[in-house]
């Protein structure tokens, strides 16, 4: 009985190190929880909930913002775009290098990939890809949206393996992005 | 009255031309550099009039010619765990966990894939300049096996991908490359500058250690824009082997 749990553990293991190759629903499993464990106190992925006002209110320019969990960057002439992951695109200029400064930041629920070609901004909002038209700045328009470019972004999963999370609440919402905090025993483990 | 008519449309004609002309160059970012520039971990590469998008699996084309408009061209299936593409020349390098893809652009349309190498399980952002394709592989984290290193690989032959030199680093991220100097995010490292006058045997020769933690790095021009934990950091490479701090944007 307790060679075949072990095996099952391993098959379990196995599986979740392969996870990049599957799209998996965090939402909808229970695959990773390690109800059996007590760990503590220890540092764990805690999960962000999309801002449903934010995600009704679609893509729109809001003042800059602060750079809480900055990502992936793309510079094009004096502007440098950088995803704050989940959430949108700052945009700074830095015109004066020694003193860039933001000017302004798209809400983008779900972001994490940017580039520019002129006036168009290519990103992604969860699994879409999304082009938004800057030609009109500050009015900036989504100018098209392709469904389902990236499967793998549906629900991020927490950034590092063979760490503790906080298995999310569907009742919540959709998850952005997560962020590390201290918390008192986890029930899931990446 | 003919020819007055047709004077006055071909005018017509001529004004609204220039003013098409002027809308399409005015840009945003008013660009005078020929194009931007993404990080060698990104997903999107723009090369030409063409958009190339990597997910976990295929590498998908779009013609992006008319601004705005995204035109699909094609769906090209490349393997398991695609993270990253850079673009160069008329080629594409494409990194994967378990290695390197190249693909040329002969036709825009159709990449065809040259070669390809296999390396030990860890994450692989890649960049070219030259015959030479650098590369990181950082094992821990979410990516597989627990080395971490710079590889080396001559791409003279990009259906034969040769590995020259594999140097070991802490927990590498992005690289960047610029005339003959190479970057590398070393996390809590710094960013390790390697001297490439010798494309294929990089010196180790400074180190940016500042308590960042270097993710990324965009030389663009005299400027390399470095993506660290919490921000961007501006640093001037007019010098490249010596990055000198000129701004930071944290918060």
């Amino acid at each position: 009985m307790l060679r075949l749990f072990t095996s099952m553990l391993f098959v379990v293991v196995v599986f979740s190190a392969c996870d990049g190759l599957f799209t998996l629903d965090l939402n909808d499993r229970n695959a990773d929880r390690v109800g059996y464990r007590e760990p503590g106190e220890v540092q764990a992925w805690v999960p962000v909930y999309e801002d449903r006002d934010a995600l009704a209110s679609g893509v729109s320019v809001l003042e800059k913002r602060a750079t809480e969990e900055g990502g992936k960057i793309f510079v094009l002439g004096n502007k440098l775009f950088q995803v704050e992951t989940g959430i949108g695109l700052h945009i700074i200029d830095y015109s004066d290098k020694t003193k860039p400064v933001k000017v302004g930041f798209l809400n983008v629920p779900g972001c994490q990939e940017v580039a520019l070609k002129g006036n168009a901004v290519y990103t992604n909002s969860f699994e879409d890809m999304l082009v938004l038209d800057l030609s009109a700045f500050p009015d900036v328009k989504v100018k098209s949206r392709l469904p389902d470019i990236f499967p793998e972004m549906k629900y991020p999963r927490p950034p590092t393996r063979g760490s503790y999370y906080v298995c999310p609440d569907v009742s919540k919402g959709r998850v952005v992005r997560w962020k590390q905090e201290t918390v008192l025993n986890p029930q899931c483990m990446n | 009255m003919k020819t007055r008519l047709l004077l006055i449309l071909s005018l017509a004609v001529l004004l609204f031309a220039q003013c098409a002309k002027q809308g399409a160059s005015e840009s945003y970012a008013s660009d005078s550099s020929g194009g931007g520039k993404g990080g060698s971990m990104a997903r999107f590469a723009i090369a030409g009039n063409y958009l190339y998008v990597v997910n976990n699996t295929n590498l998908l084309v779009y013609d992006i010619s008319i601004p705005g408009e995204t035109v699909k061209k094609n769906t090209v299936p490349v393997g398991w765990q695609i993270e990253t593409i850079f673009p160069y020349d008329d080629k594409l390098f494409i990194g994967s966990t378990t290695g390197l893809f190249i693909f040329e652009l002969k036709d825009p349309e159709k990449p065809t894939r040259l070669g390809a190498v296999a390396h030990f399980r860890a994450c692989d952002p890649v960049v070219t300049q030259g015959n030479t394709a650098y590369l990181t592989l950082r094992g821990n984290g979410t990516c597989g096996s627990p080395q971490n290193a710079l590889m080396v690989y001559d791409v003279t032959n990009p259906t034969q991908p040769v590995l020259k030199k594999q140097m070991s680093l802490t927990g590498p991220y992005g690289l960047g490359v610029h005339g003959n100097a190479l970057y590398v995010c070393d996390g809590t490292e710094g960013l390790v500058v390697y001297d490439v006058t010798q494309p294929l045997w990089p010196a180790r020769v400074n180190t940016v250690k500042d308590g960042s933690f270097f993710l990324d790095v965009i030389p663009y021009n005299d400027v390399l824009i470095a993506y660290v934990q919490g921000g961007v950091r501006f640093f001037d490479i007019s010098t490249p082997l010596n990055p000198v701090l000129l701004s930071e944007m944290l918060n």
